[in-house]
């Protein structure tokens, strides 16, 4: 075993990705380090943290509210429209965020019939910055929350129906726990991505700074060594989120969702037959 | 280098959006009391990277100073007004700004302009041959070029304006290109 471990080309190859993935963080890190003048100071540093982190906080929000019904009934409809419907929500994804920037700066832009009605607020705003992540991050959630309500069980849905669920019950109390660790993969998913978004961005908001367009205005005017601070903490939101990401979900896991309880009040998704149902 | 050529130059002037409800004003009032108008979105680019934002703050306080306007001068303090040169035209046309400054070459670009009236700021344009220069009868060919009738009509045609030589730095033109240089 071992020696066809150290045959076979696949550990190599693997292995040279790890490197190449990991070594710009650690060299970053040992840079971070040694660093003179790392742009810490720069009065301009935290207000754009402080934007990026309330932005993408504001584009999750509404990106789960809107996003995980959408993939609910994309993931319980077979139809042409449903089709057609995952098709269009997954565009965002496959258009260069630049692009995405412009379409939106023609629906949203100051003299367009929306930017119109609310005065131009929509651009150059923290609006504007939600917006912009709003339109790339969502495909994120929306496919993750997608396949995840793609693998609860239908006939447990069906079980639910008979006890007496309405739709939104169904959804809230049998879909909702079993999909609850994908759709929380796809938030932070979508959060990363809001948070880290610059093409759409820096053409609806370029002020206020966001951390990226922070970052880049910092890189192209002041210079390399003070872009150190913005990617610093970058990284360390990544790291918190990531991290974030692997902490086992509180009450909710395969397991616990078909928990083999007696019934106390009135039926529930829970307690699937065939003790509780007559 | 051990000499250079001004052989151009492009006034600063205010690129405006047509669209923009300070479009009217700004073709009827002194550009800088409509700048100071309230809800009025101008953009410069950064005095510290970018020659024609070192123009436009002046531009701003000359303005200030002549009209005792000193919220002018306030105007080219603030940050949130600075853009990135290469996105200001982008900006100006999709309505997030209303004006900006520009160079009058911005005219050829399909930007409307109105003249920065009272100041006399303009981007300079200059022309150098390296001393050593790896291809020097090439770049003797260009500035002949540039400096000759076919370059002065393209020059013309987009908006830069013609100037006579003037040469710093040598007492002497290099040679090959003295003709062009007089």
């Amino acid at each position: 075993v071992r020696q066809g471990f150290i045959k076979s080309p696949l550990p190599w190859l693997g292995g040279l990705i790890v490197l190449y993935l990991a070594i710009p963080v650690i060299g970053f890190v040992v840079r971070l380090v040694g660093a003179q003048n790392r742009g810490f100071a720069d009065l301009g540093l935290f207000p754009s943290l402080f934007v990026s982190l309330e932005s993408a906080s504001i584009s999750l929000a509404l990106i789960t509210l809107l996003g995980v019904p959408l993939a609910y009934l994309l993931a319980r409809s077979a139809g042409r429209v449903a089709s057609f419907v995952g098709l269009v929500v997954m565009l965002p994804l496959a258009l260069p965020p630049l692009m995405s920037g412009i379409l939106l700066i023609y629906l949203v832009g100051p003299y367009t019939y929306l930017g119109r009605l609310f005065d131009g607020r929509l651009t150059m705003s923290l609006t504007g910055v939600v917006l912009a992540q709003t339109f790339c991050a969502a495909p994120f959630l929306i496919v993750a929350a997608r396949s995840a309500f793609g693998t609860v069980d239908p006939a447990m849905l069906d079980v639910a129906s008979t006890l007496g669920h309405s739709e939104f019950s169904r959804f809230r109390r049998v879909a909702l726990p079993i999909a609850g660790p994908g759709i929380r993969a796809g938030m932070l998913l979508a959060w990363l991505r809001a948070f880290g978004e610059y093409g759409a961005v820096i053409v609806l908001a370029y002020h206020p700074f966001s951390l990226p367009v922070y970052t880049y205005n910092q890189f192209s005017g002041a210079g390399l060594p003070t872009t150190v601070a913005p990617t610093a903490l970058a990284l360390g939101v990544a790291v918190v989120v990531v991290v974030l990401s692997r902490l086992p979900l509180r009450g909710i896991s395969t397991s616990s969702v078909v928990p083999p309880e007696p019934v106390r009040h009135r039926p529930s998704p829970r307690h699937v037959p065939p003790r509780t149902h007559p | 280098v051990s000499w250079y050529d001004q052989f151009a130059s492009s006034p600063l002037v205010l690129g405006y959006n047509p669209s923009s409800k300070f479009a009217q004003a700004l073709k009827s009032k002194p550009w800088y009391e409509v700048i100071s108008e309230s809800g009025f979105h101008i953009g410069r680019t950064d005095p510290a990277t970018d020659p024609k934002g070192v123009l436009a703050d002046d531009a701003l306080d000359q303005a200030a100073k002549k009209h005792d306007l000193p919220e002018l001068k306030t105007l080219g303090t603030e940050t949130s007004d600075v853009f990135p040169e290469t996105s200001l035209v982008g900006e100006l046309q999709a309505g997030q700004l209303d004006a900006g400054f520009f160079y009058g070459v911005a005219a050829a670009a399909n930007i409307k302009t109105v003249p920065l009236t009272g100041t006399s700021l303009a981007g300079e344009y200059t022309i150098t041959i390296l001393n050593k220069a790896p291809h020097e009868a090439a770049a003797v060919a260009f500035v002949n070029f540039l400096l000759g009738k076919a370059g002065q009509k393209i020059l013309a045609k987009n908006g830069v304006l013609a100037a006579k030589p003037k040469v710093s730095g040598l007492q002497f033109a290099p040679i090959g290109v003295e003709a062009a240089l007089k």
